[in-house]
């Protein structure tokens, strides 16, 4: 027998959907359509463009050279002090992007602890969408290497190739779609980084100014141009979700 | 010539496995032994995959210390491991280096049979078909131990028989030392010159296959060689049953005392309705608990002091009214007994 869904669950449910579905529909229903290529055209609006791709991109590579490697220790290597040092790794996960902004400032700033003189440049915005991006390539990496069968890297072994070949001719390969998914995702929330890039690396037209803190600034001066970044922005973050289709899942 | 030298003991988990172990090139080793008893562990000592204490030699070279790598060894894991994002002809190709690597490949797979699936990747490969490329793989190396872990248990009849047929031409003609993870009686009859059996992480018996079948050891061994055993202790010209019930054989051990196991076959056991006469000197009463097919013939699980297997023609099973539950009687001649003297 079907049961009738409660209306105690199905109103909150329902609130639910409009809560998180109604912002989304009035960025696209409050866009100045006509002006929209215009003001995505407009020479700052490119740059930032142009700056976001870089940095974002750059973010992504810098992930992928620490956070695969991270994520092959964490899952193929015994040592102590193992779980707190993954707890440690999801920490710019719950972490306050201001913060995470604030502590690299601490760490590499001018008077930080390990003073490499990159705050305030286009590194300092790679550096800090790297640091909230890479929680997520180590997640979903990890989760795809616990989940390999040991098996085919054993066989490797036994047909001749030492570990670092192993990794590169068979574990790569197998856990392509996972690294494919965890890239997508790191890359996306490296795209959509404000709090730790301003924090970190300021916001300076040319060098550090992103599409999301252009917007920020922008949504005083010229709302219209705000909300056209917005939708540009909002049209990438569907895309990438519809390129993973849910196949992205923190396994264990 | 001595190949393979092995005197190891390596810890898998909580487990410990120890052995010794020499074999001669172009041998070929069944090793059999309960679930969990350690055969795969042993492999991977020999294959490096566990680290080990003690001593792998092969051809008169120390191997212990060497990782897999660098050991002249071919391992074809139970679910065959081929890589799924190579075809069959670069998997076979993944363990070879060179500019003839893909040509040498295609070499093997012709020699195995399988040439016209070089392409195939490996989830569009048939069971067998799969076995016979992860085979190809570990053989194109020209290992000189070739370590099979149950190469035909994922198997259907058919693939079995197949591969089964491979496996035999190629390893008479392999000067390696095979060794063979097996649960099969055919497997060990038809592709095996040696068994060596395991238990709990120990070698219990090593012997050719023959001499094995003749004797088995552990009660283990000898059912899965499709024979009865039961342990019992030489009293008084015969044999005291552990658990109750005596036999009497004609080949006895001297020595009173003397621990034992006797063998005997289904084949030899006779089933009656009423108590035998005649020359059996080995009669008793048992209660039939299985009946099961056994390709036109009745396997009949019997239980008693001891219990039996008995194999028997389904005509007899009518006469007799054989059914689950039902009392006979069962003899075997003393002279169709074997005694092992453990």
């Amino acid at each position: 027998m079907r049961r009738r869904t409660p209306l105690g669950l199905f109103t909150p449910a329902l609130i639910g959907v409009a809560f998180l579905g109604i912002p989304l529909v009035a960025v696209v229903a409050k866009a100045p359509w006509s002006d929209v290529p215009g003001l995505l055209w407009s020479s700052d609006a490119r740059t930032a463009l142009r700056l976001s791709l870089e940095c974002s991109g750059g973010a992504l590579l810098l992930s992928l050279l620490i956070g695969v490697p991270l994520a092959w220790v964490l899952a193929r290597v015994d040592f102590p002090g193992k779980s707190v040092l993954r707890s440690l790794i999801m920490v710019p996960l719950v972490l306050p992007p201001v913060v995470g902004g604030v502590a690299l400032l601490l760490a590499f700033g001018r008077h930080g602890l390990l003073p490499l003189h990159i705050a305030f440049t286009t590194w300092a915005a790679i550096a800090a969408e790297a640091f909230v991006a890479l929680p997520f390539l180590v997640l979903a990496v990890e989760g795809a290497l616990l989940s390999l069968e040991p098996q085919y890297e054993e066989v490797a072994a036994t047909l001749g190739h030492g570990a670092f070949a192993t990794f590169r001719r068979v574990t790569v390969p197998l856990i392509a779609p996972a690294l494919a998914a965890g890239s997508a995702l790191a890359w996306a929330r490296a795209l959509g980084e404000f709090g730790a890039t301003v924090t970190f690396a300021g916001s300076l037209p040319g060098t550090t100014q992103t599409l999301p803190s252009d917007i920020y600034l922008e949504l005083e001066t010229n709302p219209n141009k705000a909300i056209a970044l917005s939708v540009l922005l909002l049209f990438v973050s569907v895309l990438v979700l519809f390129a993973l289709r849910g196949r992205w899942r923190v396994s264990r | 010539m001595t190949v393979l030298d092995v005197d190891v003991t390596g810890q898998r988990g909580e487990f410990t496995v120890r052995a010794q172990l020499s074999a001669a090139a172009g041998e070929v080793i069944a090793l059999v032994g309960p679930n969990g008893a350690g055969k795969s562990t042993l492999l991977r000592l020999v294959a490096g995959l566990v680290p080990a204490q003690g001593c792998v030699r092969i051809d008169g070279t120390d191997m212990t210390a060497q990782p897999p790598e660098r050991r002249p060894v071919g391992w074809v894991p139970q679910q065959s491991a081929l890589f799924p994002h190579l075809t069959a002809v670069d998997n076979v190709a993944f363990g070879i280096g060179g500019r003839r690597a893909r040509s040498h490949s295609l070499d093997w797979l012709e020699r195995l049979g399988i040439a016209e699936l070089a392409t195939r990747k490996p989830a569009q490969l048939p069971g067998g078909q799969a076995q016979k490329v992860a085979l190809a793989r570990a053989l194109a190396r020209q290992p000189r131990v070739l370590l099979l872990d149950e190469p035909l248990a994922a198997l259907d009849a058919v693939g079995r028989t197949d591969v089964r047929r491979t496996l035999r031409a190629h390893l008479s003609a392999f000067d390696g030392v095979t060794i063979a993870v097996t649960h099969d009686a055919v497997d060990v009859a038809t592709i095996a010159d040696r068994i060596v059996a395991v238990d709990s992480g120990h070698v219990v018996q090593d012997d050719s296959v023959a001499e094995a079948m003749r004797r088995p050891r552990t009660r283990w061994l000898a059912s899965m060689l499709g024979s009865n055993a039961c342990h019992g202790h030489v009293r008084d010209r015969g044999i005291d049953v552990d658990g109750g019930g005596r036999l009497v054989a004609s080949d006895l051990p001297p020595a009173e005392d003397a621990e034992v196991l006797v063998v005997f076959a289904p084949q030899a056991v006779t089933l009656h309705s009423r108590p035998p006469e005649g020359s059996a000197r080995n009669a008793w009463r048992v209660v039939v608990r299985d009946l099961v097919d056994a390709g036109g013939r009745v396997r009949v699980d019997a239980d008693g002091a001891p219990s039996v297997v008995a194999e028997v023609t389904p005509a007899a099973v009518a006469e007799l009214g054989l059914h689950e539950g039902a009392l006979v009687w069962v003899s075997v001649k003393a002279t169709e007994l074997t005694v092992v003297p453990l």
